[in-house]
């Protein structure tokens, strides 16, 4: 039985514009007819690069990461559109600071309610200590998601 | 590292310009007989044929630390290996054949052996493919940490999109079919 036409649901964070996971997910998206959904995370920054104000507890600096995550996510949405895609849902999550199990939880939980046949990521995000973070990301969905889930390596394309 | 992981910023936006497609394109799906590796497989012959791309199956026959001699040289027994060789070339035609009985279309069958993770990411280099499927095994605990997982492997080092299917997905396969 085939999978397609399903959903595909993009998983973006604040930090990077990943090229090659949008690319990925939108020509996935539109030779098999399936719906494109945007995710994207926003996080506090950890604590450890010394911005203890960054804390998404405080409703300014949830309503900051917000405004800025809605700001990516329009962007991600116009390139799409610019490259020819389409898509069918923007969602939105904020994650706590330094919590990678959260940002997983966050990224899968969306995937289950909004029952996605594939799951696509960039690995690009971050480097050094915050890539292995976002590594840690990646590897939690990977592992534990429902659907199969697609990783677009950004460094070697470009 | 941090060169490899920084592209300058005036390379990207030339590159983001074009539109470029990647589908059709070769798909490898990488297997290792396992049931994670079929439900990949059936994943993969789904999307090579709705994005009218090729599929490419490889197996590579693992072979045991005991048989190299020193590092990166093949040891002296021989006859285990090529034991090892001609059934891990055994599992390659069957997958394949499981593949082409399941009405998908094989373009190329690749057998290779050694550390699986390094010969599959060589492979898709030297095919050129645009995306590999694999199967996940799922080890956790003390296994995952001392043998890692190959999956996680490939997706560090492949140079395309790595597509992984994980075996909690065969109940749901299961009854759906």
């Amino acid at each position: 039985m085939s999978i397609f036409p399903t959903k595909i649901l993009l998983v973006t964070d604040d930090s990077q514009d990943e090229q090659p996971a949008r690319t990925t997910a939108m020509e996935m998206a539109t030779t098999t007819e399936s719906e494109l959904h945007l995710l994207c995370i926003a996080s506090g920054l950890p604590p450890y690069e010394g911005y203890l104000s960054h804390d998404v507890r405080i409703p300014e600096v949830a309503e900051q990461l917000r405004k800025r995550a809605e700001i990516i996510l329009d962007e991600q949405v116009q390139k799409i559109e610019r490259d020819g895609g389409n898509v069918a849902q923007k969602h939105l999550k904020i994650a706590e600071p330094m919590g990678e199990h959260h940002r997983a939880r966050q990224v899968l939980r969306v995937a289950e309610d909004e029952d996605v046949g594939l799951i696509v990521m960039g690995t690009k995000g971050r480097w050094g200590v915050r890539r292995a973070l976002m590594g840690g990301v990646r590897d939690s969905v990977v592992r534990h998601a429902h659907c199969p889930v697609l990783v677009a390596r950004g460094d070697r394309a470009s | 590292l941090i060169q490899s992981v920084q592209a300058p910023d005036g390379l990207t936006a030339a590159k983001e310009g074009e539109a470029m497609s990647i589908f059709p394109t070769k798909i490898l799906l990488a297997t290792d007989g396992s049931r994670e590796a079929q439900l990949a497989a059936s994943r993969a012959e789904d999307i090579a044929e709705n994005t009218g791309s090729e599929l490419h199956v490889a197996h590579v026959g693992a072979v045991p630390t005991l048989l190299f001699s020193y590092p990166g040289t093949l040891g002296y027994d021989r006859k285990l290996y090529e034991q090892l060789e001609e059934e891990s070339r055994e599992l390659l035609r069957k997958e394949s054949w499981r593949v082409k009985a399941a009405g998908g279309t094989v373009a190329g069958a690749h057998h290779r052996m050694g550390m699986v993770d390094l010969e599959i990411v060589a492979l898709a280099e030297e095919l050129g493919v645009g995306l590999i499927v694999m199967g996940c095994r799922g080890h956790r605990g003390i296994r995952r940490a001392i043998e890692g997982s190959i999956s996680d492997a490939v997706i560090r080092h492949a140079p395309c999109p790595v597509l992984v299917v994980r075996s909690g997905e065969i109940d749901e396969a299961m009854e759906a079919g």
